[in-house]
């Protein structure tokens, strides 16, 4: 018995290297959002006059002199904070929406095609920035351009594959006995879909909604290079606190932090769906 | 005779290049339980599948009291099937998935109430009326998805081996219980299995199928005893029945089959029954209850091994290099390995088909 001590003590060393190597910039990042201007480049862990200055400066960029040169180019960030979500949310129902339908087509009477199935997933194998001239030209002509509309139809469609893939995969599990047996009690096509498909797959889309989200709460290139003024993202907003003019360092850890409440909360409101979600496979298997 | 319920015609139905089903017809009476049954892969499912309406026949059309069903969707067709496994929603109550069908038939929240209960009490399922359907065991998801059927009081209720999943013990009980229920309730039934000693147990006719044809329809002692061909004599009936091959001669008043050894069938024939076989290929079979041991006996062999089967013993027999035969005696019966011992073959019981051919050439005495 004695033998086996000496392994556990080295796995649990190497969890604590592994958690302290996973946590410490999260930490550094919440020290820093509550350290005042002069600490932020020392290299305490605590900060030694703690000050919520820089989160009052993400709403007022006014109120505190030392940041009156930034206040043309930095806007309060509760507009960024809704647009984010606006964008986020609707451009993730959307494409689970389309993408619960076309997993369901290509699950049951393989539609669209295998090919042009995978076709989707090509928008994800080309490296963003090769169709960042085309949106860019695109959005121009048609009015996109610095829209949050745009921005929605963009990430809809660029994570639309995600959320085909992992549906495909919840409704291909899902026996189509249940269905023919639902149609047999007289239940209509629909009601068979949204009373036996979809509570089942629920999973999945929770899963994939949550991926989803995540992709386009934190997508930066797109969101920096399409907007301008009016529909400026969170992760556009973090990046404009560290300028050419100068690096508000504090104020942009405060705002950081803000960004990554919002996807724990969400993520522990599904919780439930999500152990349910990403185990599915290997229970099935 | 009762009124058909179902009539199937010359049902055709192709999956690619294989034909699942080929010109199958046959009709079910009212109250009926009727069995198809054969080898997995013979296309009894596919048939089930076509009367239900989630397959659509190539050829051939399905009549449900005398009205053309074949392109009515499963859900105008007055029928329920209860399948093999994923019978029943998981994540829905038992109470829920037996009101399925009655909620999407728009009836009022009180008469579904009624009839809900009044189906689970019958089906001994109140215990687990608001338990999740994935979490009960096995044998109450079977009768969950049976009652989902029987609540919507189909004209046919269609099982698709709804006992092939449940272990031997609980097997046994619910097949009485499904038989006792389709007496009591009236339902007309069409089942499906693989199983010969099922579908003799359960059914008041049994289809049997092969390859995709309809090989013989009939009540199971008819098919027990009087199997058209090699195919159902040998599917049907454990331990199977016994196959002797050879030639056969008739010989004054004597009944002889030509092997590596010259075997007596039987003596004091009706010559005139038998000589239009005389030189025929054959091959002669009877099941292991039809014979017995006496010293009278024509067919002789050395007891190679012994069976205990309940309060029966089977013996096996070896008669020549190529014959083997297996004969049920008492369980007390004085019989040792290495003995030799004369069989009597009931000769009523004797059945002869043709080599070829597989058919049935003539069963002695009839």
């Amino acid at each position: 018995m004695k033998l086996s001590i000496l392994p556990k003590i080295i796995i649990a060393c190497v969890i604590v290297v592994f958690i302290l190597w996973t946590l410490t910039p999260v930490l550094w990042m919440i020290s820093l959002s509550f350290k005042p201007y002069g600490e932020w480049r020392t290299p305490h862990l605590l900060p030694q006059k703690p000050t919520i200055d820089n989160y009052r400066m993400l709403f007022t960029p006014q109120a505190l002199q030392i940041f009156i040169a930034y206040t043309a180019i930095i806007e309060p960030v509760t507009g960024p904070l809704t647009r984010s979500l606006i964008v986020s949310i609707t451009a993730t129902i959307i494409a689970v929406i389309i993408g619960f339908f076309t997993a369901y087509g290509a699950s049951r009477y393989n539609t669209p095609g295998p090919f042009v199935l995978f076709f989707t997933l090509l928008t994800r194998m080309l490296p963003p920035a090769t169709f960042l001239t085309p949106i860019m030209v695109y959005f121009t002509t048609l009015g996109l351009f610095d829209n949050i509309a745009g921005l929605i139809l963009l990430y809809s469609a660029t994570t639309i594959t995600y959320a085909i893939w992992i549906m495909k995969g919840f409704i291909d599990a899902i026996p189509v006995e249940w269905e023919e047996a639902a149609l047999m009690e007289g239940a209509k096509p629909l009601e068979v879909l949204f009373k036996v498909v979809l509570p089942i797959a629920r999973p999945g889309l929770v899963v994939s909604g949550l991926f989803i989200f995540l992709m386009a709460w934190t997508e930066l290139l797109f969101a920096l290079v399409l907007t301008n003024v009016n529909a400026v993202t969170l992760p556009v907003q973090i990046s404009k606190y560290v300028t050419a003019v100068g690096a508000l360092w504090g104020t942009q850890a405060a705002i950081a932090l803000l960004g990554s409440i919002i996807p724990v909360i969400i993520g522990y409101m599904i919780q439930r769906h999500l152990v349910t979600g990403f185990t599915f496979g290997l229970v099935r298997a | 005779m009762s009124r058909v319920v179902l009539r199937v015609e010359n049902i055709v139905k192709t999956f690619g290049k294989t034909i699942a089903v080929n010109d199958v017809s046959f009709e079910v009476y009212e109250r009926e339980l009727f069995t198809l049954l054969g080898p997995s892969g013979c296309g009894k499912t596919t048939t089930l599948r076509v009367i239900a309406g989630l397959e659509r026949p190539d050829r051939g059309r399905v009549y449900i009291d005398g009205v053309d069903v074949t392109d009515l969707p499963p859900k105008d067709r007055n029928v329920c099937l209860v399948f093999q496994e994923y019978a029943v929603f998981p994540h829905m109550s038992v109470y829920d998935n037996i009101a399925f069908g009655l909620k999407a038939k728009r009836i009022s929240k009180l008469d579904i109430d009624n009839r809900v209960r009044e189906v689970a009490e019958l089906l001994d399922l109140q215990k687990v009326l608001w338990q999740k359907a994935g979490k009960i065991s096995l044998s109450e998801q079977q009768r969950t998805a049976m009652a989902r059927c029987i609540v919507i009081e189909p004209k046919l209720l269609l099982l698709d081996e709804p006992l092939s999943l449940v272990d031997a013990k609980i097997r046994e009980r619910m097949r009485r219980e499904l038989r006792k229920m389709q007496r009591d309730l009236g339902v007309t039934m069409v089942f499906v299995t693989h199983d010969q000693l099922e579908a003799l147990m359960l059914s008041d006719r049994i289809a049997v199928m092969r390859e995709g044809k309809l090989i013989q329809v009939g009540r199971p002692q008819e098919i027990y005893d009087n199997p058209i061909n090699l195919f159902v004599a040998s599917f049907i009936g454990s331990p199977t029945m016994n196959f002797l091959e050879g030639v056969l001669r008739v010989v004054k008043d004597k009944l002889i089959l030509e092997s590596d050894v010259i075997i007596e069938l039987m003596r004091g024939i009706d010559t005139s029954l038998y000589s239009q076989l005389d030189g025929k290929k054959v091959i002669v079979g009877f099941r292991p209850e039809d014979a017995f041991i006496s010293p009278e006996g024509l067919i002789k062999g050395v007891i190679q091994y012994t069976e205990i089967a309940g309060d029966k013993k089977i013996i096996h027999l070896r008669v020549s290099d190529k014959c083997s035969i297996r004969v049920f005696v008492d369980l007390y019966a004085l019989v040792e390995v290495g003995d030799v011992a004369s069989i009597q073959v009931n000769p009523l019981r004797l059945h002869i088909f043709d080599k070829e051919t597989g058919n049935k050439l003539l069963r002695a005495g009839v």
